[in-house]
């Protein structure tokens, strides 16, 4: 008899809301495609640009990463007959085939692939409608400026590219010869003692994103037509200000032992506030997550029954094998917390002007864990993230086709283990290309990681 | 003459600390093409271009990983082992994501105390610009300009000078100097019969980075009269343009390769020396702002433009192309260089289409072994072209 | 007038003989010789089988990766340029060819009269190459053969997903583990080696006809594949490794008219 076992998988998730996922995913890709229908205008635009401003310019947004996503969860069709490749593989390998190279970011190779055959509808949830125009920020990688920059080449529409500065090593740069102040905290760093994860941008950084923004505010308004209303953008940004604090509050929450939101279920969740933030329907489903997870906190009710260890987890998701981040649960370790995506407290409203209060909010990310842009910062992320959840491993991900994630792996694991002795296993592969992972060898790190582990005393208990 | 380029290339190392000595200068060594060499030049300081070598790696792989620009940590190992000690500075700037990593792998990799003032360092040893990555539209050049105005700041803290227009007036003019021979001389590549082969141009552009431009200017007005007096070179070979980056003293190997397989490199797209690509620095405007616009010129596979239908890489190309009678395009793209390779297939596609162009990929990998594969398939390429 | 196509390969050096019409004769050795003697004794046998004194010999052209130690060629050529050559001579129809040998897999993109315009080649990794094909083999104790009979029974095709050749063996002796038959092994092995194949031939933007040469194109499992994959059948000549010694000795009849 053939064993029918699944090699890849989804996760199991623990909390209720997290099953809400699904359906708001699905939604969303039915709403794009009636929105685009009835002539309203479709932005192909990424994660990490605050969704803010096409709300209040009525521009419908989708997102060739999250794509992306579901690309390397199905197969084409719907089938679940294992010996039909994942979408993401056959996108990929077109994209390749057209001289891309397979170091490219999945998501990338996915969404340039689908577009290459021509087709946009033949693809999970029938696909991205055609885009009007196209937005992307040179923000967190290099690669989303030139991708979507092809994308649009191809598709031959309207391009923006919203440039941010990429902030160096870590210190205040209000001043200028504060910058480099790094330098005498680094030891601090080390020891978990200070947290450099909110330095004050500059004036000239300020003035140049707030500059960025009013230019792309003006781009859509050429390209569309519709006129920027500040009191409309408001409302939006109200919105998403009271979404940002149940979020943080969800974070406070996720600290409770026994983890009561794991990793799975928080990289569920992820998904209404990375793409849909500023909306209403958002915001409803973290207050209903929140409560949930209040819940649960109150009851005692944990991912799993008995922990043994708590585990951090670095990086963004294998999406073609969630299953993993219920594997340690047969030792009796979770998966606690994952900085990644979790958006960072957002600076005090500014009513009289929300495009300056948008251009700090997103200089604050760019300097933060969502998308650490210097390792430096990177290594503290986590080294904080390490305490406050109490984990006494970190699993992180060399994830070997995106640079600004697989950069700072090698110095979060040095200074984890070496200063904190917080051993880290690491698990490398592409996040939607099956091709690039080996079942065999990562768990056989994972196997011995569990052991060290359980015969560890946990560190930050 | 041209040995005292090649000498500057091959002996780089010996040959500024020599120079150091001698003049009892600082010098600061600078990571990427953009960085504003004018104002290093203009504190009085020997501003020099870093690069890699082909001995193996050995200490980066404790800090950076295997995924990253291999030419990036072949400079970094460098720096980890102490070869880059002679620097007083080092410069890097935001042309991609490794390189705005580097002033934190260079602190850790090689770290330097420098003295404080409250726990500040006024000059720090590795010194980091926010290059912005999209060089036009409203704004971007009064930021720059303040990125230059800190970064000026520290140099003259470091020199404890002023720099004022004067010292950077008299900049301008030699570096000007320099691009107008540079320009002269690229017009002898263009000719049919051929006088400098692709690696003595290479070579006579790259020790421009190395040594002081004033010794360079002198050195090329020399060159340029005995370039005029010689003999065609007897074999012509392809007419080929070579598109990528990572290359220096060691890398340049692939022009000898590509000679010997029957080409001949006439024109570049390569991230190395800023004359390939820009004009004259305006001498008629504030210095600085003139500083700042010409660096805003620099073209790199990084950089993005505010246009709204965005084709500047090919616009570039084509110049490069125009009136150099290119039978072929090399890519020659560092492994993990996500901007030069995400370029690639558009480039490609339009090369064919428009100009009947053919064009070959190699993956530059930063080592023998690469350059050896790199061999067969430049062979092949060549002989495909010549039918 | 007679012409020598000597194709010095990785682990055989293959000749041809042509005259000005048709092809006379083709000999393979497997040689563990340096090139150039293998190449020399290869040359000897194939005149000497001929029956045809050197000096009628015209010219003579070498390919492969040890072309340049065949010091009595007249000329080398890539073995693109070569199998190009030979896979047009063969098929006047072609216009993609593909080649897949123990050393790696490349593929080649005709223009009018059978000029090469485009070319592409595997990444360093072994995976869709003749060696990766025998790495496999080895994991099941199989000989190369083998893998192609027992896949030419399965029913079912137990899929390896991996494209690094190292992960794609660990993953054929799990699945060996997870009880998979070995038919459904083999069928998963010439599937990815099929996949990597038509990886390899789709960078030069594939039109039909399509031949398939080199090693890997006797194994009837990963051809019938590599159709399929193509959604359209391929021309395999009838003895796909010679086809860049054809090559060579065609271009050597060329240099002399």
């Amino acid at each position: 008899m053939e064993d029918k076992r699944v090699k890849t998988a989804p996760s199991k998730k623990s909390v209720n809301t997290a099953r809400e996922v699904w359906p708001y995913v699905k939604e969303d890709y039915a709403s794009a495609h009636r929105a685009k229908a009835e002539g309203k205008p479709v932005v192909w635009s990424c994660a990490i640009i605050p969704k803010e401003v096409f709300w209040a310019l009525d521009v419908y947004p989708v997102f060739p990463e999250h794509f992306g996503v579901i690309s390397g969860m199905m197969r084409r069709g719907g089938t679940k007959d294992e010996s039909v490749e994942k979408e993401a593989v056959r996108f990929s390998r077109l994209a390749e085939a057209a001289g891309f190279a397979s170091y490219l970011c999945g998501y990338a190779r996915a969404s340039i692939g689908n577009t290459l055959t021509g087709n946009l509808a033949d693809a999970p949830l029938g696909g991205l409608p055609k885009p009007d125009m196209i937005i992307t920020t040179s923000f967190v990688c290099d690669l989303r400026g030139k991708w979507l920059r092809y994308l649009a080449q191809k598709h031959n529409v309207p391009f923006y590219i919203l440039d941010i500065p990429e902030r160096g090593c870590d210190l205040p740069l209000t001043m200028p010869g504060l910058r480099s102040a790094f330098l005498p905290f680094y030891e601090k760093i080390k020891r978990g003692e200070r947290d450099i994860f909110f330095s004050l941008p500059a004036d000239h950084e300020l003035d140049y994103t707030q500059t960025q923004w009013e230019e792309c505010i003006r781009f859509i308004e050429d390209v569309t037509g519709h006129k920027y209303n500040q009191d409309r953008f408001n409302e939006v940004m109200d919105i998403s200000y009271r979404t940002n604090e149940i979020r943080l509050e969800i974070l406070e929450l996720r600290k409770a032992v026994p983890a009561p939101m794991g990793v799975a279920d928080g990289l569920a969740c992820m998904y209404p506030g990375t793409y849909t933030m500023g909306t209403k329907r958002c915001y409803e489903f973290y207050v209903r997550l929140r409560d949930e997870v209040k819940e649960r906190v109150e009851n005692g009710i944990g991912t799993i029954p008995n922990e043994r260890f708590r585990l951090l987890w670095y990086g963004l998701a294998p999406w073609f094998n969630m299953s993993l981040f219920n594997y340690f649960e047969k030792f009796g370790g979770v998966f606690v917390y994952e900085p990644i995506y979790n958006l960072v407290p957002f600076p005090p409203r500014m009513p009289e002007n929300p495009v300056r209060e948008l251009a700090i909010r997103t200089l604050q990310q760019s300097g933060g864990m969502i998308a650490p842009t210097t390792i430096g910062q990177a290594v503290s992320t986590l080294v904080n993230a390490a305490r406050e959840y109490k984990c006494s491993g970190i699993v992180t991900f060399y994830l070997i086709t995106c640079r600004p994630v697989v950069y700072p792996t090698v110095e979060i694991a040095r200074v984890l283990e070496e200063d904190f002795g917080i051993p880290a296993v690491p698990i490398e592969c592409d996040l939607i290309d099956e091709r690039t992972y080996s079942e065999a060898q990562t768990l056989a790190r994972f196997d011995a990681f569990a052991e060290r582990l359980l015969k560890m005393e946990p560190v930050f208990a | 003459m041209i040995q005292e380029f090649h000498d500057w290339v091959h002996n780089r190392h010996d040959r500024i600390e020599e120079w150091k000595k001698e003049n009892k200068r600082k010098v600061f060594g600078y990571l990427c093409c953009v960085a504003p060499e004018e104002l290093i030049h203009a504190a009085g300081i020997l501003p020099v271009k870093l690069t890699g070598s082909d001995e193996p790696i050995s200490v980066v792989d404790r800090h950076v990983v295997h995924y990253a620009c291999p030419y990036v940590r072949s400079i970094l190992d460098l720096a980890g082992r102490g070869v880059y000690d002679y620097l007083d500075g080092v410069v890097t700037c935001n042309t991609c994501d490794i390189m705005s990593r580097c002033e934190y792998y260079w602190r850790v990799l090689s770290p330097r105390e420098k003295s404080t003032i409250l726990g500040v360092e006024m000059s720090p040893y590795v010194l980091y610009i926010k290059h912005p990555e999209k060089i036009s539209g409203k704004g971007v050049r009064e930021f720059l300009k303040q990125e230059y105005r800190i970064f000026k700041q520290h140099l003259e803290r470091e020199q404890k000078i002023i720099i004022d227009d004067d010292r950077l007036s008299r900049t301008v003019d030699i570096y000007n100097e320099h691009y107008y021979l540079m320009e002269e001389f690229r017009a002898y590549r263009k000719e049919e019969d051929l006088k400098v082969s692709g690696l003595e141009a290479f070579e006579v552009e790259f020790s421009s980075l190395l040594m002081p431009k004033e010794e360079h200017n002198r050195l090329m007005e020399s060159y340029l009269g005995e370039l005029s007096e010689r003999e065609p070179l007897p074999d012509r070979g392809l007419r080929l343009l070579l598109s990528g980056g990572g290359i220096d003293q060691f890398t340049s190997q692939i022009y000898r390769i590509i000679e010997e397989c029957g080409g001949q490199v006439v024109a570049e797209d390569i991230g190395v020396s800023t004359s390939y690509f820009c004009r004259k620095i305006d001498n008629t405007k504030d210095p600085l702002d003139a500083i700042v616009e010409h660096r805003l010129g620099v073209h790199c596979p990084h950089t993005m433009t505010e246009d709204r239908f965005p084709n500047e890489r090919f616009e570039y190309i084509k110049k490069v192309l125009d009136g150099n009678r290119i039978q072929g395009v090399i890519f020659f793209v560092p492994l993990y260089c996500e901007c030069r390779n995400l370029e690639y297939p558009k480039l490609k596609e339009d090369l064919r289409e428009e100009f009947d162009v053919p064009t070959l990929y190699l993956d530059n990998d930063y080592s023998h072994g690469g350059l050896e594969e790199a061999h067969s398939r430049i062979e092949a390429f060549i002989e495909m072209i010549s039918g | 007038m007679y012409f020598v196509g000597i194709d010095v390969g990785l682990y055989s050096v293959k000749s041809v003989l042509v005259d000005e019409e048709r092809i006379l004769l083709s000999r393979g050795v497997v040689s563990e010789e340096e090139g150039s003697k293998a190449a020399y004794r290869v040359f000897q046998e194939i005149l000497k089988e001929g029956n045809i004194p050197e000096d009628e010999i015209a010219s003579i052209v070498s390919t492969g990766m040890g072309r340049k130690e065949v010091a009595f060629a007249n000329e080398k050529r890539t073995d693109q340029v070569c199998i190009a050559r030979g896979a047009y001579y063969l098929f006047p129809s072609a216009r993609t060819v593909l080649d897949t040998g123990a050393g790696g897999c490349r593929a080649m993109k005709l223009g009018d009269h059978g000029k090469l315009i485009d070319f592409s080649s595997n990444s360093k990794c072994a995976g869709g190459t003749g060696s990766f094909l025998e790495a496999a083999a080895r994991v099941l104790q199989l000989d190369v053969e083998g893998i192609d009979s027992l896949a030419l029974k399965a029913g079912s095709v137990s899929r390896v997903s991996s494209y690094c050749a190292v992960f794609a063996e660990s993953e054929i002796i799990s699945n060996i583990h997870r009880g998979f038959s070995k038919e459904s092994i083999c069928a998963g092995i010439c599937e990815s080696i099929a996949q990597r194949m038509h990886d390899v031939l789709r960078r030069v933007r594939i039109e039909k006809e399509v031949v398939l040469c080199g090693g890997v194109a006797t194994n009837g499992t990963v051809v019938k594949m590599f159709e399929a994959e193509l959604d359209f059948p391929v021309l395999v000549p009838k003895d796909p490794l010679m086809v860049g010694a054809l090559g060579a000795a065609i271009i050597a009849r060329d240099l002399i008219r």
